[in-house]
C-alpha cells in the first residue's frame, strides 16, 4: 500500500465516523468562535499606545489560544473516542469532559504554548543551518506529542505526563503516527489548493461583498471538518496503540497494511 | 461478584491483555466462579470506558486459549477445568517469582537471597 493510498483510506475511515457522528464538527467550530471573540475582547485592553508591535499583545492572545484550543480538542477527542466505542458523542458531555481536565489542560497548554513560541522565534533567524534545525525539533516534537490528548482525555492525567506517556506510546506506533501527521499536512495543503480556488470563484461570481461572506463561511467548515476527521483518526490511533486492538471503522480490509506496529 | 479488574496505563501492557490476565488470575484464584457469568463485551467496555474491540479481543484470546466458553444465547463462562486450576496457579507463581527476582537483581540481591528471606519471614 503507498502512502497517498493509506492516506485515502484513512481519511475515508475518518469520515465515516464524521457521517455519522456530525455534532463532532461543532467543537472546532466552537473553538475558532472563542477564540475570535477573547482576541476581540483582549485586542483593545492590551493593544499598543505607539507603532511598536506590543509583546505582551501577542503573548496573552497566544496562551489565550493555545489553552481555547487545547480545551475544545479534549472535548473533541472525549467525543472521538467515544464515537470510536459506537456510543453517540454529544456537545455537552464533551465540554463537561473538558471543564473536569482544566488544570491538566492548563498546564499542557502553557507547556506546549511556551514551546512553541520558542521554536517560532527560532524559526525567525536567518540562518538556513538554525532554521534546518527549527524545523527537525518542530516536526520531533509534534510526533512526539501526538497522543497527548487522548492520553489526557482517557487515562487521566496531568500535561506533563500526558506528554511523557505520548512519547512512549510514539516508540510503539511511530509508522502510524507519522503517516498520520503526514497525512493530515498533506491533505491540508491539498484542500487548502482547492478551497483557494473556489474561494476565488466564489468571488468572481458572486461579487466582493457576499463572496466574501459565503467564502469565508466555507474556509470555517473546512477548517472544522479537518480539525474532525484528524481527532477522529488521533484517536482511532491512540486505541491502538493504548489498547492494543484497531477500532471500528479502522479495521476494514483495506486498511490492514497500515496497522503493522504490533503494540504488544 | 464483578471481575477484578483495573485498568493501569503505567504498565506498559495493551489493554486488552490486561483484561486477559485479570481473568486469569481471577479463574485461578477461584474469585471467578465456575458458573459465575463473564460481564458481557458492552458492559465491560461501558465499565472499563473503552473500545468494545479490545474486550472482544481479550476474550476472544481467553476463548482460543481455553479459559472461557461463549454459549449462544446464555453469556460466556469459564471453562471448568480451569476454575482453581493447579497449573495455572503454577503459571502465576511463576510469573511472581520471575518478577520478583528480576527486581532483587536490580537492586544486587541474588535469588537465594531471596528465598532465604521468604523463608525466614515466614517462619
Amino acid at each position: 500500500m503507498t502512502v497517498s493510498h493509506a492516506i485515502v483510506e484513512l481519511s475515508k475511515a475518518s469520515w465515516r465516523v464524521l457521517r455519522r457522528y456530525p455534532r463532532l464538527v461543532w467543537f472546532p467550530l466552537l473553538s475558532m468562535a472563542t477564540i475570535l471573540t477573547i482576541a476581540l475582547i483582549i485586542a483593545p485592553i492590551v493593544a499598543p499606545t505607539h507603532d511598536e508591535p506590543s509583546w505582551l499583545l501577542m503573548f496573552v492572545i497566544l496562551s489565550a489560544t493555545y489553552l481555547t484550543h487545547t480545551f475544545y480538542n479534549v472535548a473533541l477527542t472525549s467525543q472521538a473516542l467515544k464515537a470510536l466505542r459506537g456510543d453517540a458523542p454529544s456537545v455537552t458531555s464533551g465540554l463537561t469532559c473538558a471543564t473536569e481536565r482544566l488544570p491538566a489542560i492548563a498546564s499542557f497548554a502553557a507547556i506546549t504554548g511556551t514551546f512553541g513560541f520558542l521554536l517560532a522565534m527560532i524559526g525567525r533567524s536567518r540562518a538556513t543551518a538554525i532554521k534546518i534545525a527549527q524545523a527537525l525539533v518542530s516536526t520531533a516534537w509534534s510526533l512526539a506529542t501526538y497522543l497527548a490528548i487522548p492520553v489526557m482525555v482517557q487515562e487521566r492525567r496531568g500535561g506533563l505526563t500526558s506528554l511523557r506517556r505520548s512519547s512512549d506510546l510514539f516508540r510503539r506506533t511511530w509508522g502510524e503516527t507519522t503517516l498520520s501527521e503526514v497525512g493530515m499536512r498533506v491533505l491540508t495543503v491539498h484542500l487548502t489548493w482547492i478551497l483557494a480556488l473556489v474561494v476565488y470563484l466564489i468571488i468572481d461570481l458572486f461579487g466582493d461583498s457576499f463572496g466574501v461572506v459565503l467564502a469565508f463561511a466555507l474556509v470555517i467548515a473546512a477548517v472544522a471538518v479537518i480539525s474532525a476527521l484528524e481527532a477522529i483518526y488521533r484517536s482511532a490511533l491512540y486505541v491502538f496503540a493504548a489498547e492494543g486492538v484497531i477500532p471500528e471503522p479502522f479495521d476494514g480490509p483495506e486498511l490492514q497494511d497500515i496497522w503493522k506496529t504490533k503494540a504488544e | 461478584m464483578p471481575l477484578p479488574l483495573d485498568i493501569d496505563y503505567d504498565r506498559g501492557l495493551p489493554v486488552y491483555r490486561q483484561i486477559y490476565e485479570a481473568v486469569t488470575r481471577a479463574l485461578a484464584s477461584g474469585a471467578l466462579g465456575r458458573d459465575e457469568q463473564l460481564p458481557t463485551i458492552h458492559e465491560l467496555a461501558q465499565r472499563l470506558e473503552i473500545n468494545p474491540n479490545t474486550v472482544a479481543r481479550a476474550y476472544r484470546d481467553l476463548e482460543q486459549d481455553g479459559y472461557i466458553t461463549a454459549h449462544r444465547g446464555r453469556g460466556t463462562f469459564p471453562a471448568a477445568e480451569r476454575v482453581n486450576s493447579a497449573g495455572d496457579k503454577q503459571e502465576i507463581l511463576r510469573e511472581i517469582y520471575d518478577k520478583t527476582i528480576t527486581e532483587a537483581a536490580q537492586h544486587g540481591i541474588s535469588a537465594d537471597e531471596v528465598v532465604r528471606y521468604f523463608r525466614k519471614v515466614r517462619t
